[in-house]
């Protein structure tokens, strides 16, 4: 995949680097001094507990109009952060009070509205809880060219090995990109920010301890997953479950993802047009 | 080109008749791919059945290479144990094994064997050599987890 600009911005104290710190886990500073003329990608953070809300309007307002002017391509990710310091049951609506401000302020500088919904999404964010996974993996999903084929590919891949489920994992950050599953069951909603978190949190764990994660395998009678390093940018995590699971074969699965890795390495080439 | 386990266990379970209590695929370097046996044989069985035999494998291969010039040549190994019978042949790159209780007739047991081979052969070898392949360029790239 080619690199893709990102700037992340925000008011002094809104969260910023603390966000990068969780979803990056690279604690070498970035080289932020450098900004291309082209953005592709703004993320703008809005801290919900801001009591100076029409600065803050008026901040971004300017940056999405300096924004417009050099990359009318842009796409504008707005997060609500701090989300956790609402109540539970004011949660939802804060949210949509402040998404409706949002989608006012860019709709008076784009003036239409349909192009404004394309070009702005708003999500609620908290480093507390699982939102910031989900905000941050829907932004990496929306930036991936061709996510779609690689979704179709994956389900292929699910129903030929017979998996449960199969995630393809971007792999700085753990972020879910893509998943297939081929049954329905009961599924816990917020299991992908569980198992990026854990995974995670793993790798950084044996870094720490100076070696490479390359490969894990979880197995019991029931259930059977491995996460494996699939191509330079994705890890793939296959789950089989069932009452045979137990006598699935890891290195059967370790091989069959070997046989298909190439194929979807040829989907992160750069396309050449 | 993917191998599809849950069809393999059945073409293998196919020949869990009679006295023929497991057929397990083991690769050279001893694990497991598939295995289908009776009630009474687990996976950890088959698992440490797999290593032990793909060393023993190994040891009259190298064996009756010293004799018969080169290694490689190895067709079969019929091994009689105390509680049943143990047959092994090569299959593409891997080895395809049955064990028997003690009451098996030994024909029908290398019978089994060798039309299990037969059927399975053409795919696991497609297999066997785009797998190979794979890991010839995934030894050349060596590539860690962290490379970002």
């Amino acid at each position: 995949m080619s690199k893709r600009k990102v700037l992340l911005m925000g008011k002094s104290g809104a969260g910023k680097t603390s966000m990068r710190s969780i979803i990056f886990a690279n604690y070498i500073a970035r080289d932020t001094s450098r900004l291309g003329p082209t953005i592709e990608v703004l993320i703008y953070v809005f801290d919900v507990e801001s009591r100076e809300c029409e600065r803050d309007y008026n901040y971004f307002q300017t940056c999405l109009e300096a924004l417009l002017i050099n990359s009318p391509n842009a796409e504008v990710f707005c997060l609500v952060h701090k989300m956790d310091l609402i109540q539970e049951e004011h949660r939802e609506r804060t949210f949509e009070e402040k998404c409706k401000d949002i989608y006012r302020l860019s709709d008076e500088l784009i003036g239409n509205k349909e192009k404004t919904q394309s070009i702005v999404q708003c999500y609620k964010s908290s480093i507390w809880d699982e939102t910031l996974y989900k905000a941050w993996s829907a932004i990496v999903y929306k930036l991936i060219p061709n996510v779609q084929m690689i979704e179709k590919k994956l389900s292929n891949f699910t129903d030929v090995v017979e998996a449960t489920e199969v995630l393809l994992f971007e792999r700085a950050t753990f972020l879910v990109i893509a998943h297939s599953e081929t049954t329905e069951q009961n599924k816990d909603v917020h299991r992908f920010e569980k198992v990026s978190n854990i995974i995670k949190q793993f790798k950084l764990s044996c870094s720490k301890m100076g070696s490479h994660f390359e490969q894990v395998q979880v197995k019991n009678d029931q259930f059977a997953a491995f996460i494996e390093a699939f191509t330079p940018n994705t890890f793939i995590m296959v789950v089989m479950s069932g009452p045979g699971a137990s006598s699935i074969s890891g290195s059967a699965i370790l091989m069959n993802i070997r046989l298909a890795r190439k194929h979807f390495e040829k989907l992160e080439e750069p396309v050449s047009i | 080109m993917i191998l599809r386990q849950k069809v393999l266990v059945e073409v293998l379970g196919e020949v869990n008749t009679g006295d023929v209590v497991a057929a397990q695929l083991v690769s050279r370097e001893g694990l497991l791919l598939c295995f289908s046996g009776a009630a009474s044989e687990t996976t950890n069985q088959a698992a440490v059945s797999s290593a032990l035999l793909s060393t023993i494998w190994g040891q009259f291969d190298k064996g009756t290479g010293a004799a018969f010039g080169g290694s490689g040549h190895l067709k079969e190994v019929v091994l009689e144990c105390e509680d049943g019978y143990i047959a092994a042949c090569p299959l593409a790159n891997m080895l395809l094994v049955l064990r028997a209780r003690s009451s098996a007739k030994l024909g029908l047991l290398r019978a089994k064997l060798h039309t299990l081979r037969n059927h399975l052969n053409d795919p696991l070898t497609i297999i066997a050599e785009a797998n190979a392949e794979e890991m010839a360029k995934e030894k050349r790239k060596k590539t860690t987890a962290d490379d970002y």
